[in-house]
């Protein structure tokens, strides 16, 4: 387990919470999560399909003879 | 103009346009408040491809003249091919709904390439056409705004990410806390039930625990969420479409938390004999060769043996019924691969879907969906009178109150499967024989014929209502 989750699992997990009966408008709770995850998500995806694309290079090259490529 | 037009209750809630049953026909208003949205994605080929890259049901634009004045107010008139059989999420298995879960955000990342969004994340709005899932609310697709926040992301967990996790993570099948919660399974309650191991994981980290989080942050203090939604920077497109493709990636990597089900393996373990087996398929297979039934009703289908018979012999779509998570999972698989008119679906018979929603009419009940339809209840009406204690006289009524045309199988106490049923309970079960069995059916019905399939005395009956 990567030790930045672990530190931000401990820090959520730990955040003060407290439940209220009230349920009024909770959409905006839902674009705060979008904006505070939004840059790290597409840093991340961009990340691993280039991390795909490398693998793939190096894997391709061993299997060129047998697979042609699409 | 012949005919009345029925509206379709599910539809009433989009200011955008209503849908209408018209002689079989599917109709859809598209009203002036969606004038030009609709303009957009007609005008720029959007909706055509969608159709062709079968995202979309197959929609055409229709002259309101058609209807006279009926119409005459809205905009546009549209008419889309109508859905074999309607299904709802809480019918769906975990396989299925992942199919509509990922067919929803490819559809998304589509449109996403062509400037335009789905407006919302409704899991009714995905419906199946055998295996294959359809999108069918044209006016769900609206042009994309520079810099906008993906609004239906909550709602998109609650109908898909949050069920698939609860079966993924904790083992539990989604379908019934749906039913009981048609909007979905909220996130702030997902989060709750999940353990600390569970929540060990960035993906459930940031769109169940911290997503949770922030809901309830923004229930708590309303006023100083909204101010900060309002100061926030705009979306951009790569964090939009990055999020698309996580939850895609994440989704399509879900499997299920293996528990084993009584009946998944029961076409594998049963105690039929293999001669029973053909006898069966025998019968099944010229009870469809005869009706030809458009859509033909498999109660207590298993992973689908039969449905699949009946399909190469005469009928044209089969929806099948089981109360086994596992069973109907298999099946989903199953008809997926074989790219069948098979659509297996979640049901108990001694509780089937209600008509519920608004006015108890937005999401209809099994037997206002099933009625009319030709069905085939092979092994399974012991499941409903020895487990569930329903007289056999209920049973048959029901069944022949549904079916026009039917084959029934009985069977006998004397059968392994019904004497392991009884082993631990006490035999209250008088009336249940042969004689009675046969004496209700034929009070509701006429015994076109009647066969012994096996050395315990299994019989099944073919009927047809009075």
């Amino acid at each position: 387990m990567n030790r930045f989750v672990l530190i931000l699992f401990i820090f959520i997990y730990f955040s003060t919470q407290t439940i209220a009966q009230a349920y009024i408008d909770p959409g905006t709770g839902t674009i705060i999560l979008q904006a505070l995850i939004g840059g790290i998500v597409s840093a991340g995806v961009a990340v691993s399909l280039y991390w795909k694309k490398f693998k793939s290079f190096f894997s391709k090259k061993k299997n060129d003879e047998k697979k042609p490529e699409n | 103009m012949s005919g009345e037009t029925k509206d379709e209750p599910s539809s009433f809630r989009d200011n955008f346009g209503n849908v209408y049953y018209y002689n079989g026909r599917v109709i859809r208003t598209v009203n002036s408040i969606a004038k030009k949205n609709y303009e957009f994605i007609r005008d720029s080929q959007i909706l055509s491809k969608s159709i062709h890259d079968k995202y979309l049901v197959n929609t055409v634009q229709l002259d309101k003249k058609e209807f006279g004045d009926k119409f005459s107010k809205t905009a546009y008139l549209l008419e889309s091919d109508l859905i074999p059989h309607i299904s709802y999420p809480y019918e769906w298995s975990f396989e299925q709904l992942k199919v509509a879960a990922l067919h929803h955000l490819k559809f998304q990342l589509f449109l996403f390439s062509q400037d335009a969004i789905l407006r919302d994340a409704s899991a009714y709005n995905i419906q199946f056409i055998g295996s294959e899932p359809i999108f069918i609310d044209v006016l769900s697709i609206r042009k994309y705004i520079d810099g906008e926040y993906w609004l239906a992301y909550g709602q998109f967990c609650k109908n898909f990410l949050n069920p698939l996790l609860l079966r993924a993570v904790k083992g539990v099948p989604h379908n019934d806390w749906f039913r009981g919660s048609l909007e979905g399974i909220e996130t702030i309650e997902l989060n709750r039930l999940l353990s600390i191991k569970d929540k060990i994981s960035w993906k459930v980290l940031s769109h169940v625990v911290l997503q949770a989080r922030l809901i309830q942050k923004a229930i708590n203090n309303p006023k100083v969420v909204s101010k900060k939604v309002k100061r926030l920077k705009k979306f951009s497109k790569n964090s939009y479409k990055g999020i698309l493709l996580q939850l895609f990636n994440w989704i399509e990597n879900l499997s299920l938390k293996k528990n084993k089900t009584i009946w998944q393996d029961y076409s594998k373990t049963n105690t039929y004999k293999l001669e029973e087996f053909e006898k069966k398929k025998e019968i099944v297979n010229q009870f469809v060769y005869k009706i030809k039934p458009q859509i033909l009703i498999d109660l207590g289908c298993n992973t689908g043996e039969f449905s699949i018979e009946s399909l190469k012999n005469g009928a044209n779509y089969v929806v099948g019924y089981d109360f086994d998570h596992n069973a109907i999972n298999e099946a989903f698989k199953l008809s997926k691969l074989k790219k069948l008119n098979f659509l297996p679906l979640f049901f108990d018979a001694s509780n089937p879907s209600p008509n519920q929603g608004w006015m108890q009419e937005e999401r209809k009940g099994f037997n206002e969906r099933n009625k009319g339809r030709a069905l085939i209840a092979l092994a399974f009406e012991h499941h409903l009178a020895i487990a569930k204690n329903i007289p056999l006289e209920a049973i048959i009524k029901w069944i022949t109150n549904l079916a026009p045309f039917g084959l029934i199988e009985f069977v006998p106490k004397e059968d392994e499967t019904v004497k392991t049923m009884l082993e631990n309970r006490e035999d209250i079960f008088d009336s249940y024989n042969q004689i009675n069995f046969e004496k209700v059916l034929s009070n509701k019905a006429k015994i076109i014929m009647k066969e012994n399939i096996s050395g315990s005395e299994r019989f099944i009956y073919e009927f047809k209502t009075l």
